[in-house]
């Protein structure tokens, strides 16, 4: 099963991709090391059929995703030290989710280990890639290119006025529309005055809306 | 089920040759580069030289321009629907005037979202 090594080959590259951002000291360093992660989930994806998910998971998260992350370290110059300012952040979000987590892949190890069939779901057919029975064609980019523009045509168009509404919403929070400007500057107290300070702190303001 | 991955083989040879790219520009810079360093002289050659005065500000990092934010952002947005286009140009030979009257209708409100941005001046340098 050389396809089963590779698969666990780019999940464990994943797995240390992910070790290393969080124990990488350096902004920069955990960076490329979440780089790492969302390329090795990429080879995943292609490994399990998901062809069209591999090219998005390499040209938005790996491409676009990242420019934002890079670039909001390089905004706020994050020195290696100014990580401890998150860690209330750590502690009751990573915990929860790295407890969720872990009590699903227990799940699943204990129906292999007693060869009982976990509900299909998340994971299920990891390990094991030709378990999964697809249709001929399955996750190709032809495939969903047909179904995105026949069956799902009308979740397809309603994402451009999405996409629009990200669009006009960046250009008035950036504060390029003259009356955005002036509610950034009274949220902000001082307006012009602070320069870059006051819109730098606009700026993580921004990207969470987006990442929302 | 190897076999069924043929086709990421260019990709595989574009990710050897950057790293071989990479590796060669670093390893032969490496190998015939003069190596005169520390041991042989006195440790102020690793200095930056700065007009033979005392370096100012040895960490040279500086925060990038609020400016780019909107760049960035906007950025994104496009990404995300270039590569919507993908799936689409993929199969538009199948789908005939009809695909393309979609994704004409889906083009229509991403290109309104660019003349508002270059209207509102998101594309001046500013």
């Amino acid at each position: 099963m050389t396809s089963s090594a590779f698969m666990y080959l780019f999940l464990a590259a994943a797995v240390a991709g992910g070790v290393g951002m969080l124990a990488l000291r350096h902004p920069i360093h955990a960076a490329v090391s979440l780089l790492g992660t969302m390329l090795c989930l990429a080879a995943a994806y292609a490994m399990l059929g998901a062809h069209l998910m591999a090219v998005f998971q390499v040209i938005i998260y790996a491409g676009a995703i990242m420019v934002l992350v890079v670039y909001i370290i390089m905004l706020l110059d994050l020195g290696s030290d100014d990580a401890r300012a998150f860690r209330s952040v750590k502690v009751f979000v990573g915990i929860p989710a790295a407890t969720v987590l872990v009590s699903v892949l227990a799940r699943l190890a204990w129906h292999r280990a007693a060869g009982t069939e976990p509900r299909p779901g998340l994971l299920s057919s990891i390990g094991d890639p030709a378990a999964a029975a697809l249709p001929e064609g399955f996750g190709t980019v032809a495939s969903i290119g047909r179904d995105l523009l026949g069956r799902y045509v009308v979740p397809f168009e309603v994402t451009s006025v999405l996409l629009l509404a990200g669009i006009v919403g960046a250009v008035y929070l950036t504060g390029r529309d003259s009356a955005g400007l002036k509610a950034q500057g009274n949220a902000v107290g001082e307006g012009k005055g602070t320069g870059d300070g006051g819109q730098a702190e606009g700026a993580p303001a921004g990207g969470e809306e987006f990442a929302a | 089920m190897v076999e069924q991955h043929n086709h990421y083989l260019p990709v595989l040879a574009l990710v050897v040759a950057a790293f071989g790219v990479a590796a060669a520009m670093l390893g032969i810079n490496a190998l015939l580069g003069p190596k005169r360093r520390a041991a042989d002289g006195p440790a102020v050659k690793l200095e930056p030289f700065e007009c033979g005065s005392v370096p100012i500000q040895l960490d040279n990092r500086r925060r990038v321009s609020v400016k780019f934010y909107l760049v960035a952002i906007l950025f994104v947005m496009f990404d995300l629907e270039v590569v919507l286009l993908y799936p689409w140009a993929v199969v538009y030979r199948d789908l005939g005037w009809f695909g393309f009257a979609e994704l004409l209708a889906f083009m229509l409100s991403v290109v309104v979202g660019l003349a508002y941005a270059w209207r509102k001046g998101g594309l001046e340098w500013r």
